[in-house]
């Protein structure tokens, strides 16, 4: 009797220890959030007094300036239409291809490939962007929602067919040539039987493509305009190395993370499946 | 055989899509570093061979940046191994509510780089930033002193907020690696009376090692590009204490239109990043 107590003490002590330090790690990672989303809803005065102000009034006037007066939902609006303009067109060309690559597993076809493939999504962006950057002016696309939808693809291209080979590696090839017999062409016999099973595949590659897309800097940096900037880039204008206007910057900054992280929370599972593609086998 | 023609069929799309927006560019840029090529004068173009690479070794600042480059990869990715790999061994037990504090850790992975850049600039900041002022309060900050606009201590001050935005990435890889381990073994070392720090080097590291592996060349395929939080905190300065290859690149390029240099300068980073690609495709092919 006194030994297990002994030992359900020592659980009990441990178990104390782990969630306590699980606890730390959490507020380190995430005080910067609240500092941040604290910081957008201070007043000026507030903000900049030292030692730091922990409890305060928020007040919403840095989000009404920065939506309202700086006109940043132009740049929202633009962030959308290059994010779900490169996922689109991702997913029409990447989910035959993924398709594809996995009922090719095996050949030098396969091999050779995929490899090619993934070298969209590790590829350095300058090595892309220079050149569509100089060819884009040549041709008077510079700037355009085009160029920069088609570099955004590079990389969503590249992490979904990743991502939905896995899925369809699950699917028994048995299910598409049953529907071949009945007639139908391999076409439709992957988007008759196969994509209504790969559907959460599907949801968790859109979602992820999408974020990559929202994410992006540097290609939006070398290839966009004033007309066609991307939220991050306007994020980063806004930052000049004088008079930096810190309530409608970390306003910013909130606001253009609120999205991914309701997406990344709903769709945790996908998101860290997506995440450790590659690195381990599943 | 048909079959295989249909499949290839449905590969076609992605392939030209490949070969016009990867491909060629990458062809593209090849060629262009073989050039003297000036944006703000493009008449002036003249074909100098592998001047431009020879160039690089000549070049003072290219020899810097690619001094913080390797600094920074070797610090951040190591830090962040063993930061993450502590994390995972933490999570991997029996928790309530671990799916929670998974999506929660993930957050700074997950945000733009530039939001991370950011928040960081802000805590940094050495009037009003809260890491400044406990900095000073603790006695490492002189009162005037400042982080990143130190040429001592920006670069510590960006390599501590790279291991803030990727230690749960790491975590999340080693703890995927964790879970798919056999228990056979660590229950075999418990019986024979291990301790835990017995188990962990015995038993835990020589059975994660693959995992460990391609963890550390993924996220060091990703540090050596490192742009967008250095562009956000200090744009390379003060001086070039921060540059890396990558910033020295858009310098090059966007700010002198050296489009030829420039290019030089990109397909050596390109030639980095392959040698981590291909270290990771072999690695993933022999140990899996």
């Amino acid at each position: 009797m006194v030994k297990t107590g002994k030992i359900q003490k020592k659980h009990r002590i441990e178990r104390i220890l782990r969630y306590g330090t699980i606890f730390f790690i959490l507020f380190i990672f995430l005080f910067p959030f609240y500092w941040t989303i604290a910081t957008s809803l201070k007043t000026r005065v507030v903000a900049w007094s030292m030692p730091p102000v922990f409890w305060f009034k928020p007040r919403f006037h840095n989000y009404w300036k920065v939506l309202i007066e700086r006109n940043f939902l132009h740049f929202i609006k633009n962030s959308f239409i290059v994010a779900i303009g490169s996922t689109a067109l991702a997913l029409l060309i990447g989910t035959p291809a993924a398709f594809a690559f996995t009922r090719l597993k095996g050949t030098t076809i396969y091999k050779n490939i995929f490899v090619l493939i993934l070298g969209g999504y590790l590829v350095p962006a300058m090595v892309v962007a220079v050149p569509l950057y100089i060819i884009a002016s040549k041709v008077g696309f510079a700037g355009t929602y085009f160029v920069i939808i088609l570099a955004h693809t590079l990389f969503n291209l590249a992490f979904l067919i990743w991502l939905l080979r896995g899925f369809f590696d699950g699917i028994p090839s048995d299910l598409e040539e049953a529907a071949i017999l009945d007639g139908c062409s391999y076409f439709g016999a992957l988007v008759r039987v196969i994509l209504p099973i790969a559907t959460p595949g599907l949801i968790a590659g859109v979602t992820l493509t999408f974020i990559l897309s929202w994410n992006d800097f540097l290609y939006g940096l070398v290839l966009t305009t004033l007309d066609t900037r991307t939220v991050p880039v306007a994020i980063s204008q806004f930052l000049t190395p004088h008079a930096v206007i810190w309530g409608e910057i970390t306003a910013l900054g909130t606001l253009s993370v609120i999205p991914v992280v309701i997406f990344s929370i709903i769709l945790q599972k996908w998101v860290i499946r997506g995440l450790t593609l590659g690195a381990v086998k599943y | 055989m048909k079959k295989r023609r249909a499949l290839v069929l449905l590969l076609l799309p992605a392939l030209a899509y490949i070969g016009g927006v990867l491909i060629y560019p990458a062809i593209f840029a090849g060629k262009t570093s073989l050039f003297k090529y000036n944006f703000a004068m493009p008449y002036a173009m003249r074909f100098v061979g592998l001047a431009n690479y020879l160039n690089l070794f000549r070049d003072e600042f290219f020899l810097i940046s690619l001094k913080n480059t390797l600094f920074f990869v070797v610090c951040a990715v190591g830090i962040e191994l063993v930061l993450g790999l502590g994390i995972a061994i933490l999570l991997n037990a029996e928790l309530k509510g671990r799916n929670i504090i998974m999506g929660l850790l993930l957050i700074p992975t997950i945000i733009a780089p530039v939001v991370v850049g950011v928040v960081w600039r802000f805590m940094y900041n050495e009037q009003f930033g809260i890491i400044a002022y406990f900095l000073r309060k603790l006695g490492f900050l002189s009162v005037s002193g400042a982080i990143l606009g130190s040429s001592e201590i920006a670069m510590q001050g960006i390599i501590a907020t790279d291991i803030w935005e990727w230690t749960p990435f790491m975590t999340v890889i080693l703890l995927s690696g964790l879970s798919a381990l056999p228990f056979q073994p660590f229950e075999a070392a418990k019986v024979d009376g291990a301790s835990p720090w017995q188990i962990f080097h015995y038993v835990t590291l020589p059975l994660l090692r693959p995992v460990i592996i391609i963890a550390l060349l993924l996220r060091m395929a990703e540090a050596v590009k490192v742009f967008d939080i250095i562009f956000m905190l200090t744009k390379g300065g003060p001086g070039h204490s921060t540059e890396t290859i990558n910033l020295y690149a858009y310098r090059v390029n966007f700010r002198y239109f050296n489009i030829g240099y420039g290019s030089a300068l990109v397909i050596f980073l390109l030639f980095l990043t392959l040698v981590f690609f291909f270290l990771i495709f072999s690695f993933s092919r022999t140990e899996m």
